[in-house]
């Protein structure tokens, strides 16, 4: 049975990363390869065997800047504050005129982290199990869905709100859910991506039992590097990506500025561990056919993949084998493949948003985005990589993929704009 | 034509019983039920027996797998085998629980404490080896995405949403969307909430008012659901209702309590037009009734403008008063009532709102309204499949 599917645009994307407050920033930092990895001041990280992070740098100037907004910026949790900023960003950039959609036709579906209580909230209220504290009365505060309230406020969107958490695919996920809606005719305009802060002591040490973390070295720089021999875990970042996707139609008629065009989503579970991939690739392997044959297009006709990248030696060596059973492995054919993962460190639920934006801004300036750190190739991730610098080159279509603890895959396909 | 979507199983698990049968039994007092029997009052652990999952999960998701258990064994393993592992969908509606998952981290934390009694965030990176290597694995809410999927090699589509209550139904539109497009063969929709042992949401509850209201009552529910396409139902299994529209609106207010009866109106109109029915079509619409005042004079007046407005004269139940506030959990108990109605179980009359307007007969079609505590309001419209 043939499915009638509209087309879906991406007309903006606003961001709030370690690389900066705006998407253009956030652009700027990948081409220019920057690595701001810092040491951790979102906590008192004391002597932690990972003390540092992609943090958002000043984070008191996004607070101070949605407070002229009118947002309550210092009641919210940090990954509702890089939400709010990114929604702003790409807001603006959305260029939306009154009248341009019906309220109800624009919904809002974001992967949210678990924006759990922090050090102070556990000692004061969660230990002493003082719960009728009058701080309790802004326990809403933690919740997820309230970050997709948020950005659904900042787009007055009342077609309905939807939070996902499938942990490190989350914003995978709720890109391919806001594309699927529109591609299903449910809704003209959706606002999607994701926002997390894992940066606390609470993930940081369960990150660290779980021998996931990359530990202090003499260059905590060069401490994320995908696919490099050499690695040893993923370093934390933070921060949100919000993309407006809109029927493709619509888009034109109003004028919007179109960046790509997303035409597949693959979505798959492993079914296999919690935290490990199946060796054989079982998941990610499907994911990605899933996409191609959502998109209807040949592996041939992907230039490049934005790998999930985590800088974990499982990981990368696991993805490495998936995207050689799926893509050529001709040296001189094969899809150009990168891990920026490299440059914002790992955005945990808003890993999958930032890094299909990446692809999509590739796309449009036709350039590739390197893996930073990658000093020497593992052998059993033999990809064709851009290492270390930004190569212009021309392709039509790029995949990007993301993996979370829970076996949840998803693989989505951008195509580059080349007009009406 | 968009294939039609239907439900062939389904499993409720309340602290009132442990199925919709059974609770709506006991409403109508025909049967008093053994509580020691009810399965979300024991311990999922021992119920799973599996010592393992007492470390990897925590108990609202091991609950999930107790009810994912016991409504699969109502399908059959032999029968999921008809369907290939990367068809099989999944889509979750958790809970995002602030209790659950942060207990294990406690004794690292009151290592820090010093001799003052002042706990020292610095310390902590001294002492976090005294939690468990998995305690940040044990408070996923995708964790019974995670273990269903593994335990039933469910390889397809899936997601796990965190709306609050609005995840049953985001997770319940995702799997029709995934049958109707054929990206998946059968969908297993899962939803959970174990409110009322989360005491910080508790003292939330009681800080912003809502506990005081007498008619509030925060509670526990599991549902699962087996999805299926209409057409390739195989076996002769029956299928016991179908899907006919899942919608969603939202108020871009940010207070708790805002949907509005115009939001509730609209919605049901457009899950009307989205369905294909008229609003002579409803003969029952069930609202939540969950004892919030505005929550329920919204949906009241909604409903009411909605009847003069179409000229339509549905009966009008809710299950809030029996069943209190299950918010990730929202809506499930009134599908499967749904379906109890269509194999002659009786409404109970402590569901009516109207005492004196019984459910005359088996109602073809009905509306699950929902207006939300937290911002976001749902629609489902269902239709017998007797016929």
């Amino acid at each position: 049975m043939t499915i009638m599917r509209q087309r879906v645009a991406i007309t903006a994307v606003g961001c709030v990363s370690p690389l900066g407050h705006t998407w253009d920033l956030t652009w700027r930092g990948i081409c220019q390869a920057k690595v701001p990895i810092q040491k951790i001041s979102a906590f008192d990280a004391g002597d932690t065997p990972a003390s540092h992070a992609y943090q958002v740098s000043n984070y008191d100037t996004i607070c101070e800047d949605l407070e002229q907004r009118g947002e309550l910026a210092k009641q919210l949790v940090r990954a509702h504050v890089f939400a709010k900023g990114a929604a702003y960003d790409a807001y603006r950039q959305a260029g939306l005129k009154p009248g341009d959609y019906q309220r109800n036709d624009i919904a809002v579906c974001l992967g949210v982290g678990m924006t759990s209580p922090d050090f102070k909230w556990m000692t004061k209220h969660f230990i002493p199990k003082d719960f009728d504290h009058e701080d309790m009365r802004y326990h809403n505060r933690i919740i997820p869905t309230e970050v997709t309230k948020g950005v659904a406020k900042i787009f007055s969107a009342t077609g309905g709100t939807t939070t996902v958490h499938t942990a490190c695919a989350s914003s995978g996920q709720s890109v391919g859910e806001a594309f699927e809606m529109i591609a299903n005719g449910e809704r003209q305009m959706v606002i999607t991506g994701g926002a997390d802060s894992m940066i606390n002591p609470f993930y940081a040490a369960g990150f660290l039992l779980l021998g996931a973390l990359a530990k202090n070295s003499k260059d905590p720089k060069t401490a994320s590097r995908p696919f490099d021999l050499d690695r040893a875990g993923f370093v934390l970042g933070e921060g949100a990506c919000i993309l407006v996707l809109e029927n493709m139609e619509t888009a034109l008629q109003r004028g919007a500025n179109i960046v790509a065009e997303i035409c597949g989503y693959g979505v798959t579970e492993s079914a296999y561990r919690i935290t490990d991939l199946h060796p054989e690739g079982q998941g990610p392997i499907q994911s990605m056919q899933g996409a191609l044959a959502d998109a209807n297009m040949s592996p041939d006709e992907i230039g490049y993949i934005n790998a999930h990248g985590t800088s974990t030696p499982i990981n990368d060596r696991v993805e490495a084998l998936s995207i050689n059973r799926v893509f050529s492995t001709n040296p001189n054919t094969a899809p150009f493949v990168s891990s920026t993962k490299s440059m914002t460190g790992h955005l945990i639920s808003a890993a999958g948003a930032i890094e299909l934006a990446i692809c999509a801004e590739a796309l449009r300036q036709q350039t590739l985005p390197p893996t930073v750190n990658l000093f020497t190739k593992d052998p059993l991730c033999d990809l064709r990589f851009t290492p270390n610098e930004a190569t212009p080159f021309k392709f039509k279509a790029a995949l990007s993929n993301s993996v979370g603890f829970g076996g949840s895959n998803t693989s989505l396909i951008v195509k580059q704009w080349e007009g009406p | 034509m968009k294939p039609r979507v239907v439900l062939t199983a389904s499993t409720y698990l309340h602290k009132s019983g442990n199925s919709l049968s059974e609770i709506m039994a006991k409403a109508s007092a025909e049967h008093q039920h053994d509580q020691s029997d009810i399965a979300l009052q024991g311990d999922p652990y021992a119920q799973l027996n599996d010592k393992r999952l007492a470390r990897s999960i925590a108990k609202d998701s091991a609950f999930g797998l107790v009810a994912m258990r016991r409504c699969m064994a109502t399908v059959g393993i032999d029968y999921i085998k008809h369907f290939s592992p990367e068809r099989r969908a999944m889509f979750v509606g958790a809970q995002v629980a602030t209790t659950y998952g942060n207990e294990p981290y406690v004794p690292a934390i009151l290592a820090t404490k010093s001799e003052n009694g002042a706990f020292d965030e610095s310390a902590f990176s001294k002492f976090y080896t005294k939690t468990h290597p998995t305690t940040l694995l044990r408070g996923l809410p995708n964790n019974l995405l995670c273990y269903g999927s593994m335990e039933y090699d469910l390889r397809g589509a899936n997601s796990n949403y965190t709306s609050m209550d609005t995840s049953a139904l985001a997770a319940l539109r995702a799997g029709v969307r995934s049958l109707r497009s054929f990206k998946s063969d059968c969908a297993v929709i899962g939803a959970y909430s174990l409110l009322s042992s989360d005491e910080p949401l508790q003292g939330f509850f009681r800080q912003i008012g809502i506990s005081a209201q007498p008619n509030f009552i925060s509670n526990d529910a599991v549902s699962i659901l087996f999805l299926e396409r209409a057409e390739e139902i195989k076996n002769d299994r029956a299928a016991l209702c179908e899907v006919l529209a899942i919608e969603s609106c939202s108020t871009p207010q940010q207070d708790i309590g805002q949907t509005t009866s115009q939001d509730l109106e609209g919605l049901l109109e457009r899950s009307l037009q989205t369905a294909g029915l008229q609003a002579k079509d409803l003969e029952l619409i069930f609202v939540s009734g969950v004892g919030i005042d505005a929550i329920d004079h919204a949906e009241l007046t909604a409903v009411k403008n909605f009847c003069k407005k179409f000229g339509a004269n549905p009966i009008i139940a809710t299950l809030g008063y029996e069943l209190g506030y299950v918010c990730e959990a929202s809506m499930m108990a009134e599908l499967q009532c749904f379906v109890e109605l269509q194999s002659g179980s009786k409404l109970p009359s402590s569901f009516l709102l109207d005492k004196n307007a019984p459910l005359s007969s088996i109602p073809k079609n009905a509306a699950i309204l929902r207006a939300s505590l937290w911002g976001d309001a749902g629609c489902i419209i269902v239709k017998e499949c007797r016929s």
